[in-house]
């Protein structure tokens, strides 16, 4: 792997090293591998790490403790959120609000609810990945119960207005749900004033480990879901199951570093983000798919004309990149992220990209930038003829 | 540890890498032909071009637009039958190719590609 450049930090980001050997630790004898439900010193000492870590991730968050619950990871949150939503409120009505830009984990979930009877609106994006917001209002019914919508998308970075999101649905007495996996650690989240009532996150999107990640739950009058998994009472009986300490730690102490390093990481990504963006832009027929300010800089989608998307990762090796987003990676399809935006097949199927984090370096962007430019050049004059654009 | 495979194997990474037979014919010949073939669904591009002296095929070139499988059985197509009668071409098969690069089934249509190009490139040859 020591040749290999890893820019697919919105697939999954490496444990920091501090966090993995806390977690080895709490693992072995000696360590808190009790039970935290428990009646023993060895329960409590679990106890207070699954608490401790509650506290952690809720203070990166701006949240209180107790309204956070834990999960495998932002799909199970996503699910859990969605669904015991709608099922809470169906007897108030049954339509529901997204996009079609959402993570499968959210436009699955909905699907499946349609199938037992709820009504799902779809707002597309504007070119830019934006929701326009008279979309939404045109979109409310009386009947209207949840709305979900992601912070940061996981292809092309476009941080959606939040605030004013939740504050139409919240005038409403709406669920405002959000999926804020490549946001929480990442860009900064204060739930103290969001209008948010359900959030979703994953501990592997900021350095902690895959397994874990949480549910923000407001605690607010009618903000209640039903749950979706039963067999005890923990997690507030939403979320059954012994926790799994090592994990809980993980994410708590991955969430404390991300909390006191968030500005100096965004700065790091911000300036590479544009070293990679000026070294390949003169390149005719090269676009961002998304915002070229105002998004989040971890990423960067390109499309280049004239060139398909999977001779161009493998002519990009070894910078390691993802085509479309991690999870449809193996289907072949162009991504319906992009084609939702306003992309031909063919230009959405070209799309690379690429994913700043925290270890990049100068030296990484550089190669990516030399293996992008020859890969395209090269491609490009491969192909037949009418498909050369350079 | 189970192994996973990598999606191309060594002689497909080898092809697409340094696909020396690809562009357009250097040389005049006695008889030269091309053709092309696509596939809407991926957008796949195949065009092949053949120069011929005494029945043979002296020069094989190719363009492509498509996945590196596509490209580098193109390759492979021009290294294994430039040098060889003309008439051979007309036994090439997809799935010729398909085992030693070990290309996935799901590409077979993609890969029939090269089989409609020969057969246009070969249709007015015989007609001569």
């Amino acid at each position: 792997m020591e040749n290999l450049v890893y820019l697919d930090y919105a697939a999954t980001t490496p444990v920091e090293p501090a966090v993995a050997q806390a977690m080895a630790a709490a693992l072995l004898p000696g360590g808190a591998f009790g039970n935290p439900s428990s009646n023993h010193p060895f329960g409590r000492d679990a106890l207070a790490i699954v608490e401790s870590a509650r506290a952690q991730l809720a203070g990166l968050l701006g949240a209180a403790p107790r309204d956070l619950i834990w999960t495998s990871g932002a799909t199970e949150s996503d699910n859990m959120a969605i669904t015991g939503g709608a099922r809470h409120r169906r007897h108030l009505g049954k339509h529901l609000i997204s996009m079609p830009v959402e993570h499968k984990a959210v436009t699955d979930t909905f699907a499946a609810l349609e199938k037992e009877g709820f009504e799902v609106s779809w707002l597309r994006p504007e070119r830019d990945g934006l929701l326009d917001l008279q979309k939404l209002d045109d979109a409310f019914r009386e009947d209207t119960q949840l709305v979900s919508i992601m912070l940061v998308n996981n292809e092309t970075g476009v941080i959606q207005d939040i605030e004013e999101i939740g504050r139409r649905c919240r005038d409403r007495d709406i669920l405002f749900h959000v999926d804020a996996a490549q946001a929480v650690g990442k860009v900064p989240i204060d739930l103290s004033t969001l209008p948010v009532d359900l959030m979703s996150l994953t501990a592997h999107k900021f350095y902690g480990p895959k397994g874990v990640g949480a549910l923000y739950i407001a605690d607010r009058p009618g903000c209640q879901i039903d749950p979706i998994l039963f067999g005890g009472g923990h997690e507030r009986r939403l979320r059954p199951g012994t926790s799994a300490v090592h994990q809980l730690l993980g994410i708590g102490l991955a969430a404390e570093i991300a909390a006191g390093r968030m500005a100096d990481d965004l700065q790091h990504i911000h300036g590479l983000r544009k070293r990679l963006w000026d070294g390949v832009s003169d390149l005719p027929g090269i676009s961002i798919n998304g915002p070229h300010a105002g998004g989040f800089p971890g990423i960067l989608n390109l499309s280049a004309e004239g060139v398909d998307g999977e001779s161009l990762m493998l002519a990009l090796q070894p910078v390691c990149v993802a085509s479309g987003s991690a999870c449809n990676a193996k289907s072949g399809e162009s991504s319906y992220v992009l084609r939702a935006l306003g992309l031909d097949d063919h230009l959405a199927q070209s799309a690379i990209r690429f994913s700043i984090g925290r270890h990049s370096t100068q030296d990484e962007i550089d190669i990516a930038i030399e293996r992008f430019r020859k890969a395209v050049t090269t491609l490009r004059a491969l192909a037949p003829t009418e498909k050369k654009t350079a | 540890m189970v192994a996973v495979a990598d999606p191309y194997n060594a002689l497909t990474k080898m092809l697409f890498a340094d696909p020396t037979h690809a562009g357009e014919l250097q040389n005049d010949h006695a008889r030269s032909a091309s053709a092309d073939a696509s596939e809407s669904a991926a957008g796949a591009k195949i065009a092949l071009a053949a120069g011929i002296n005494d029945g043979k095929l002296q020069e094989f070139r190719f363009r492509v637009f498509g996945c590196p499988h596509l490209i580098a059985a193109a390759e492979w197509l021009c290294k294994e039958y430039e040098g060889r009668p003309l008439a051979n071409l007309a036994d090439f098969r997809a799935a010729d190719c398909m085992g030693p690069l070990a290309i996935p089934v799901e590409k077979t249509g993609r890969i029939l590609l090269l089989e409609d190009a020969i057969r246009l490139l070969l249709e007015p040859l015989a007609a001569d």
